[in-house]
């Protein structure tokens, strides 16, 4: 769970980086933005659960 | 033990983040918070066993229930604060780093102000009685 979903962060943001740069290369401008959109997606759906999981133990441990 | 896995866990990241922060400085972002909030799953759990403690010997204390209470939030809010504002003076945002800083000093600050006001009451009824 822990470091493997840093492993993924960092395996999706090379190959969105190398994606784009292919797409650049190709003329294809709009695409390049939107690989690295899907990247930032895909990203956020495995990061969000951790953030919210993480302050609801924040809010129960503190009775805030 | 959990002194490896989150150092272990701390360089990875940063490593990992100055190579994409090189090639695409937005992702180099997400490691590190990522990164900042996996360390804090561990650093929570810790603050689990502190309190589990505290309550205990608060309960053996003649210490009202209230000011503990109080005093756990306060330190929530503080833990929060700081770990909020850290990730963003990260991302390069300090003015929203500081806005965060200073809703957690004042919310922390309206917290404190009903003991404040409980001692006051107190000492002013030791001051009735002494004039």
């Amino acid at each position: 769970m822990t470091i493997s979903l840093i492993f993924k962060i960092a395996a999706v943001g090379i190959l969105v980086s190398v994606l784009c740069q292919i797409l650049k290369h190709s003329g294809r401008e709009e695409q390049a933005f939107l690989t690295s959109l899907a990247g930032l997606l895909l990203v956020l759906y495995w990061v969000v659960p951790y953030i919210y999981e993480l302050f609801e133990t924040i809010q129960n441990l503190f009775a805030l | 033990m959990e002194v490896m896995t989150v150092g272990i866990l701390g360089i990875a990241a940063v490593l990992l983040a100055t190579q994409l922060k090189s090639v695409r400085s937005e992702y180099g972002t997400y490691l590190i918070l990522a990164a900042g909030i996996l360390i804090a799953f561990y650093t929570v759990s810790r603050w689990g066993t502190v309190l589990q403690m505290l309550k205990q010997c608060t309960e053996w204390l003649p210490v009202d229930r209230v000011y503990v209470s109080t005093l756990l939030k306060m330190i929530g809010i503080a833990y929060t604060i700081q770990l909020c504002a850290g990730l963003c003076k990260d991302a390069g945002y300090s003015a929203i780093a500081g806005q965060i800083e200073t809703f957690g000093k004042l919310t922390i600050l309206s917290l404190s102000l009903p003991v404040v006001l409980a001692l006051l009451d107190t000492v002013h009824v030791f001051l009735q009685e002494g004039l």
